[in-house]
């Protein structure tokens, strides 16, 4: 027997867009050209570091730049460093997510211009356009609040009835986090789909998942208020 | 003109045959690596019952031989297809996906796990082959130059005449214990299964359940295992062993080098020594065999002068 799990998948209980785990994300979009250079914290710790140039002329066609946080975090003592350069053409968007290990990432961004740095974001405050997903295994009621702000959701993860046939996975649900209400605040799921909080708030918030209940009962979702889909503003 | 002839009933051959059947063996240990597991095996075959019939143009039919699969070990390799989950796009646009969600594995790296399978002695399968008589000089290559017919008699180092079966390609056919044998493995499979899930709570298995389908029909599907377990031992394992090609080369190297039917030392000691007299020695010249009207096997030879 030669079995690999990943228990981190499993073991999950809480999410936090301040503390970046195994199956969730932060993306957090860039609008303004320049380079920045950003910092990897796992905890009070820094842990890793990569650049990114933000060209409005850039040959690049991807609008996307996905930091592995786990990767950064690889060489301990010295912080290992990437550099990517991705294009203002389209929106621009940094995702950072966690492929192994226990997590408990966060990221600062600073740009760097002339001898200056400035510090620009902290992932532990969501800023306004970010989307932070989270996908879920474990069947139950879970809790969503959000801090400052105090808004509260919950997310229901069914298991479907069993069948001979997998599961076919939605598509994920989004859920608008505005100053005064998540958009829907119930949602209901299947193990394996994902949540994405598409922030609308400039106040600086920040997102806690909780387990508040496992449940075991199988029940086909029914058809629930599916989330908006995002286009980019 | 021959002046020597032995002629053998089909009832004496079938004795001959018998006692050299019981002494057959055959194993092999090997694995294979296939496009979506792996198979090895640790296997071991006797002969058991049957019967040999004379046919025309010099041959027989070796009718209905019991094989026996003893031991019959196999451990099959599988490799689970990787489960991931993530990759959605959540930043669609009309010029594409703007933004997409990485993938997760739900293991640490791609999964395998491996079902062992002891069917030894459980099935039984049959075979039935042609094969075509043949008489051959064995030289003993050990006897040293220049030893006397004499010693060489007294020391059992003579040349012999021999009578062998030159065993033609074989078809393997179940006769019995495929039910069991398909038992034994649907136990194994959900052993193995077991296993695997075994660190994981209940709702992470009904959850990767929920996401994959039952895990036993992935791994079916993965072996390609059909109902009829008989047919997928015949249709796929057997053909992977090559097991037709290694049973007929094993029957052929042993009843075409092995082991004789009979043989006839040559010189032969036409009349016995005793303590104070050498035996009388002749030689056997011109031998030849063949099977008369499907009644009798018959083998000719010339005697020729005492060396």
């Amino acid at each position: 027997m030669n079995v690999h799990l990943n228990p981190h998948s499993f073991r999950l209980q809480t999410l936090s867009s301040a503390s970046l785990v195994q199956l969730c994300c932060l993306a957090h979009r860039l609008d303004d050209e320049g380079t920045y250079i950003g910092s990897v914290h796992l905890k009070k710790r820094r842990v890793g570091s990569f650049k990114v140039v933000v060209s409005g002329h850039s040959t690049a066609d991807d609008s996307q730049m996905s930091i592995d946080l786990a990767q950064t975090a690889l060489t301990l003592g010295a912080p290992t460093r990437i550099s990517a350069t991705i294009s203002l053409g389209r929106p621009a968007y940094l995702l950072f997510y966690v492929s192994s290990g226990s997590g408990g990432y966060h990221v600062t961004l600073e740009k760097a211009e002339q001898n200056e740095r400035t510090l620009v974001y902290d992932s532990r405050s969501l800023a306004s356009n970010d989307l932070f997903t989270a996908t879920f295994l474990k069947p139950g009621k879970h809790s969503v609040l959000t801090a400052p702000g105090g808004l509260t959701g919950t997310i229901q993860v069914v298991l479907p009835k069993a069948s001979d046939e997998p599961a076919v996975l939605d598509e994920p649900v989004t859920i608008e986090v505005t100053d005064t209400a998540l958009k829907p605040a119930k949602v209901k799921i299947k193990p394996g789909e994902t949540v994405v909080f598409a922030v609308s708030s400039d106040r600086g918030t920040g997102i806690s998942i909780d387990l508040e209940a496992t449940s075991t009962a199988v029940v086909q979702p029914a058809p629930t208020p599916r989330g908006r889909t995002l286009r980019p503003r | 003109m021959p002046n020597i002839a032995i002629a053998l009933s089909e009832r004496s051959v079938q004795a001959m045959f018998s006692r050299i059947r019981q002494d057959f063996r055959f194993s092999d240990t090997d694995e294979k690596q296939l496009l979506l597991y792996t198979l090895e095996w640790d296997l071991g075959v006797r002969l058991e019952n049957g019967s040999l019939e004379f046919l025309s143009n010099d041959s027989v039919m070796l009718k209905e031989l019991d094989l026996i699969y003893d031991p019959l070990r196999l451990v099959i390799g599988v490799d689970l297809p990787e489960i991931t989950i993530g990759g959605q796009c959540i930043a669609p646009s009309p010029f594409g996906c703007l933004l997409r969600l990485p993938r997760w594995s739900l293991f640490s790296e791609s999964p395998d796990f491996s079902i062992p399978l002891d069917i030894g002695g459980i099935l039984r399968s049959e075979v039935s082959a042609k094969a075509r008589i043949r008489l051959r000089r064995q030289t003993e290559n050990i006897r040293p130059a220049g030893m006397s017919p004499h010693t060489a008699h007294e020391t059992g180092l003579s040349d012999h005449w021999q009578v062998l079966l030159d065993v033609e390609p074989v078809h393997l056919k179940i006769l019995d214990g495929a039910d069991i044998a398909g038992e034994l493995l649907d136990s194994a499979i959900d052993q193995a299964i077991e296993q695997l899930f075994a660190p994981l709570p209940g709702w992470a298995r009904s959850a990767i359940r929920s996401m994959l389908g039952p895990m036993k029909e992935v791994i079916r599907e993965i072996l390609e295992l059909p109902d009829d377990t008989q047919e997928w031992f015949e249709d796929n394992i057997w053909f992977i062993l090559d097991l037709p090609t290694l049973i007929a080369d094993a029957l052929l190297d042993y009843y075409a080098e092995e082991a004789p039917l009979f043989e006839i030392e040559d010189p032969y000691p036409i009349i016995g020594g005793t303590a104070e007299d050498l035996p009388v020695l002749v030689s056997i010249e011109n031998a030849a065999v063949s099977v008369h009207d499907n009644k009798e096997l018959v083998v000719t030879a010339r005697i020729g002068a005492e060396p």
